[in-house]
């Protein structure tokens, strides 16, 4: 049955969207596409724009588009989301938040509060989510052998057209029958099997599915059976194609050389193991089983998730050292949990990729912290003791030894900022003072970053206690509290 | 034997009926191929649509375009399928209706290509123009050429600013044009051409079904 009156939501384009995280990101549009497709894929980020905030708010609104909301007024009346209402309500927001374009380059594609920056962000948004959607529909095993190809066609007419016969002959993609009204020159129609590795190869975006690239114009047309026999895209007797259940896995490595710290802590922050820094380069890591029934998990559900099991395994065995041994063990504050929140976020975060190093000073007490530690650790996790100083990380992250790790974190004066960008390197100016704190306002944490980054150090850190403890905590700079 | 008839409503296709004669194990798989089908009927009906100009010659917002790309197969069952049209937009356009605002008092409907597919706010800080009411006029206006400077002969206009509305002075003689109509609402006709015909689904879900046989038979083979 079908039913015009009630339209019903893409599930698959709401679940696509709804699992990017929004990474606020210095990066340019050009440096963004030689990312992974797989980072690509799971953020929700636009060139140039930092605060995410801004990106949540858009995602917020396109999500509500997608999952076709119905939003109540105060009037009684209920509205839903559209192109011109996002841009419009965008532009109110950023105004909000204090955003201002360079004079130089109002009104035009760098500026995020533009008219036309703001559309491009739905349509490709809104394009790339109800790509996903249908592809994912059309890989099954009934409707790939009902419908096995699909036609690269023009779906919206544009004056000037990139000539995609020749983008698809270079990448060896094959021509059917005669050609069509979009190319009449082009030697056939752009036709290929639904699996065939060409829909990736012709996209700007490394996608199997639309959009191909900026405002292309480009869209797909399914070939059903009937006519692929008929054009000789398929034969009676050819194997049936295996759905693809892993789009995504491209194995690249992206450079990211010149990329700040704190760009590169934001996606530590986002992505945690799944992603690797190898020097300059970025790759993504995280392959899933599709037997596992947490394959299913946002990269963002399964961090929280493992940092919360990580966390609440330490919190017993800290509880039991500290009723079990001669108080003497243990320093001062530890049995009034002065250190516990702090130890358990710290050394969690580490343990999921999302903070490169735990490292504390406990002079005679070190021994013993580093063995209860080193008890709810998983083995991928590293923890040492050098000179009274506990050290914990991860060495397929981390790549530098413990002599390196000590020179850095304790040798004088202290560099600890070197390695992580932010601690004790007081040699940086200006330096801005973070402050965590609990919500009755009790210390949970605190350090030195450099004041431009120190919002994203806040934050990244925040989030560790989140993770680990699931409550509330305020973040403060400077004495000043800000939005977390 | 195998047999498979469709029926259609007459003057509708919201609800097809798939009569199957004789005994089909993979109910669930003939369901969703039908309904994949009837998706791509429908994607191909709206994107015809989409390459017809725009009636005022204006660049093209690619509505149609939209629906079809909003338009997929939603659920499968052994007992039938849904197929989606994704977009709030649609329904109106099959059935027809009214359309009234919801937060502000009155409808804009854009009288020049550049403030099409824009809201009033929009189009304001696009092109950095102020807009502004003419008592007794249902429209937005903009500026377009500087008046005399003399305050004689100056006519009040209100235009908003936040949420405030302003009273300001147009200089005589300026040049103006209408950027926006005020309606309190709008008819929308119901588009008989909104959906492809019963015919057409009906030929093309016969086919599909025959071709479904096909495939199967050729498997079991």
């Amino acid at each position: 049955m079908i039913d015009f009156t009630t339209p019903i939501p893409l599930e698959d384009a709401v679940q696509s969207l709804g699992a990017k995280t929004p990474l606020g990101s210095a990066l340019r549009s050009a440096e963004l596409e030689r990312l992974p497709v797989e980072i690509r894929e799971r953020a929700f980020f636009s060139a140039t724009v930092e605060n995410e905030r801004i990106l949540a708010e858009m995602q917020r609104r396109i999500l509500q588009r997608v999952q076709l909301v119905r939003e109540q007024l105060a009037n009684g009346e209920s509205v839903t989301m559209d192109r011109g209402r996002f841009i419009a309500e965008m532009q109110d927001e950023l105004d909000r938040l204090g955003y201002r374009p360079d004079p130089e380059k109002a009104g035009g594609l760098q500026d995020v509060s533009s008219a036309g920056r703001l559309g491009l962000i739905w349509d490709m948004q809104l394009a790339q989510a109800q790509g996903y959607a249908k592809w994912k529909t059309g890989q099954d095993k009934d409707l790939l052998k009902a419908a096995p190809a699909q036609e690269l066609i023009r779906v919206e007419s544009r004056r000037e057209r990139r000539l995609w016969p020749t983008i698809w002959a270079a990448a060896g993609g094959k021509f059917y029958g005669e050609p069509g009204p979009d190319y009449p020159g082009a030697p056939g129609r752009m036709i290929a099997l639904k699996t065939d590795p060409i829909w990736t190869a012709i996209s700007r975006f490394g996608t199997p599915w639309p959009p191909f690239d900026w405002g292309s114009g480009m869209g797909l047309r399914n070939v059903r059976r009937r006519e692929a026999l008929e054009l000789g895209v398929i034969k009676r007797d050819d194997k049936a194609q295996q759905p693809l259940s892993t789009p995504l896995n491209s194995g690249l490595g992206a450079s990211v050389k010149g990329l700040p710290d704190s760009s590169r802590e934001r996606f530590r922050d986002a992505f945690g193991d799944a992603i690797r820094f190898d020097g300059d380069t970025i790759s993504y890591e995280r392959q899933p089983d599709p037997s596992d029934e947490r394959s299913q998990e946002t990269v963002r559900e399964s961090l929280q998730r493992r940092a919360r099991e990580i966390a609440d395994d330490g919190r017993g065995r800290i509880v039991r050292a500290r009723s079990e041994d001669d108080a003497s063990a243990w320093p001062s504050g530890f049995e009034t949990r002065e250190f516990e929140d702090e130890i358990l976020s710290s050394t969690a975060a580490v343990a999921v990729g999302r903070k490169q190093l735990y490292h504390d000073e406990w002079a005679g007490f070190a021994e013993n912290i580093a063995r209860l530690i080193r008890e709810w650790l998983p083995d991928e996790v590293a923890v040492a003791v050098r000179d009274g100083h506990v050290y914990a990380w991860r060495e397929d992250l981390l790549t530098a030894g413990l002599d390196e790790l000590h020179e850095l974190s304790a040798g004088y004066p202290p560099r600890n900022g070197k390695l992580l960008g932010y601690g004790q390197d007081f040699g940086v100016e200006p330096y801005a003072v973070v402050s965590l704190r609990r919500a009755d306002g009790t210390p949970a944490y605190g350090f030195q970053a450099p004041a431009p980054a120190a919002s994203t150090f806040a934050k990244a850190r925040a989030r560790d206690f989140i993770d680990a403890t699931g409550e509330a905590i305020r973040i403060f700079i400077d004495g000043k509290e800000v939005t977390p | 034997m195998i047999s498979i008839s469709v029926k259609i409503e007459p003057n509708s296709i919201k609800q097809i009926t798939v009569e199957l004669q004789g005994k089909i194990d993979d109910r669930k798989g003939l369901n969703k191929v039908l309904a994949s089908r009837l998706a791509d009927e429908l994607q191909d009906h709206f994107r015809r649509k989409n390459a017809k100009p725009n009636k005022r010659g204006w660049a093209k917002k690619n509505f149609w375009n939209q629906l079809a790309n909003a338009t997929a197969v939603s659920s499968v069952s052994d007992s039938g399928a849904v197929v989606t049209v994704a977009e709030e937009r649609f329904r109106i356009h099959v059935t027809g209706g009214v359309i009234t605002p919801k937060k502000a008092k009155m409808l804009t409907i854009p009288l020049i290509e550049a403030a099409n597919g824009l809201m009033a706010s929009s189009y304001a800080q696009k092109f950095n123009r102020r807009l502004f009411t003419i008592p007794g006029r249902n429209a937005l206006f903009e500026r377009t050429g500087q008046g005399s400077e003399s305050v004689i002969g100056q006519t009040n206009v209100r235009a908003r600013q936040g949420k405030r509305t302003l009273t300001i002075p147009l200089a005589a003689r300026s040049t103006i044009r209408p950027v926006y109509a005020l309606v309190p609402r709008a008819t929308i006709p119901a588009d008989p051409d909104a959906l492809p015909s019963a015919e057409k689904i009906q030929t093309a879900l016969l086919e599909e079904a025959a071709d479904w046989l096909d495939a199967t038979l050729s498997d079991l083979a």
